[in-house]
């Protein structure tokens, strides 16, 4: 419920996890669309790694099981496609603050 | 008294792991049921049910040695002891779960159960029936020694939020990949990526909208 509250606070927002292959738990995808939100959170994955390439996302060193796992990041756009924050970092166990992410977004028109 | 609230202790905490057990289980077989029976009661990653099934039973035997030990409180003293340990080593690992930010660890639940444990460990110590023959000095001196180190672990747990320590898996955003590109103001590129369904997904696609645009490992929630 968190998470619907969460979204009805921004109503114009889409999030988008993207994947280097359809790594999501079905559960996951059933709570979405239980609680109605299948438009608005979407599941993609990045085929040929061609998106973290483009954004130079893709692990230089990466292990032969990391194939096309990209460093985690995250990027905010504006309405015409800007990006507005962006945090991409090489330590997958430190968690962005979802509060910033908020504090971007209040800022946006 | 001691002996009549060891009993009780027992009794309650033995029937609430058999709680639990059951709840483990009823967790492990709805995942399991044909179709799925809907959202999950706990987050369970691909492999995480197997763990659940493991953790039932634990809980479910563990119940029921204690739940043994309510109805024989003389013959259960290495239980209470046992229990004493397990439940200090559970607090720990919350607590180190704490500090070093690791959520995989920390789970849905709340660090305060730390604080529950350890003063249900405090309790064993003391409750759990001493042996008949022996003194009273040293079994009081090493049941006092446990009782300080428990102390000190839960003025740990109580200070860490103040302290700034721990939760180190929260951090602000940085951008330490040199590679990375774009940057703030500019736009970005569009690459196409394929949704759940088949179908083509550009970042153009959803222009006129704010967009979270997020690369993880995997989504498992």
């Amino acid at each position: 419920m968190e998470l619907r509250q969460a979204l009805a606070k921004e109503p114009d927002l889409v999030v988008v996890y993207v994947m280097a292959s359809n790594q999501v738990n079905a559960k996951t995808v059933r709570f979405v669309d239980e609680l109605g939100l299948r438009d608005r959170i979407r599941f993609a994955r990045d085929e040929d790694s061609a998106a973290i390439d483009s954004l130079g996302l893709r692990k230089q060193d990466a292990e032969s099981i990391e194939a096309g796992v990209p460093h985690p990041a995250s990027y905010v756009l504006d309405r015409e496609g800007v990006v507005r924050f962006v945090d991409v970092r090489e330590d997958f166990h430190i968690w962005l603050d979802p509060d910033e992410v908020l504090q971007v977004l209040a800022t946006l028109p | 008294m001691p002996r009549r609230a060891y009993v009780i202790l027992c009794a309650i905490l033995g029937t609430l792991l058999c709680l639990i057990g059951l709840v483990l289980f009823a967790q492990f077989f709805r995942f399991h049921a044909p179709g799925g029976l809907g959202v999950p009661v706990l987050a369970m990653g691909p492999n995480g049910h197997y763990f659940v099934a493991f953790a039932g039973s634990a809980c479910v035997a563990w119940g029921g040695a204690l739940i043994g030990a309510a109805r024989h409180p003389e013959h259960s003293r290495t239980l209470g002891t046992a229990t004493a340990v397990a439940l200090v080593m559970s607090a720990l690992y919350r607590i180190v779960a704490w500090i070093v930010g690791d959520y995989a660890l920390l789970g849905n639940l709340l660090r305060g159960e730390a604080a529950c444990f350890l003063l249900l460990a405090v309790a064993f110590v003391w409750l759990r029936p001493g042996r008949p023959a022996a003194g009273g000095g040293p079994r009081v001196i090493g049941r006092s020694l446990a009782t300080l180190g428990i102390v000190a672990l839960l003025a740990l747990d109580f200070a860490l939020p103040s302290t700034g320590i721990g939760r180190r898996g929260i951090g602000a955003a940085r951008n330490d990949v040199s590679t990375a590109a774009p940057k703030l103001g500019e736009p970005m590129p569009d690459f196409a990526l394929v949704d759940l369904d088949g179908r083509t997904l550009r970042p153009s696609d959803l222009l006129g909208q704010r967009v979270l645009l997020t690369f993880e490992r995997s989504v498992d929630w």
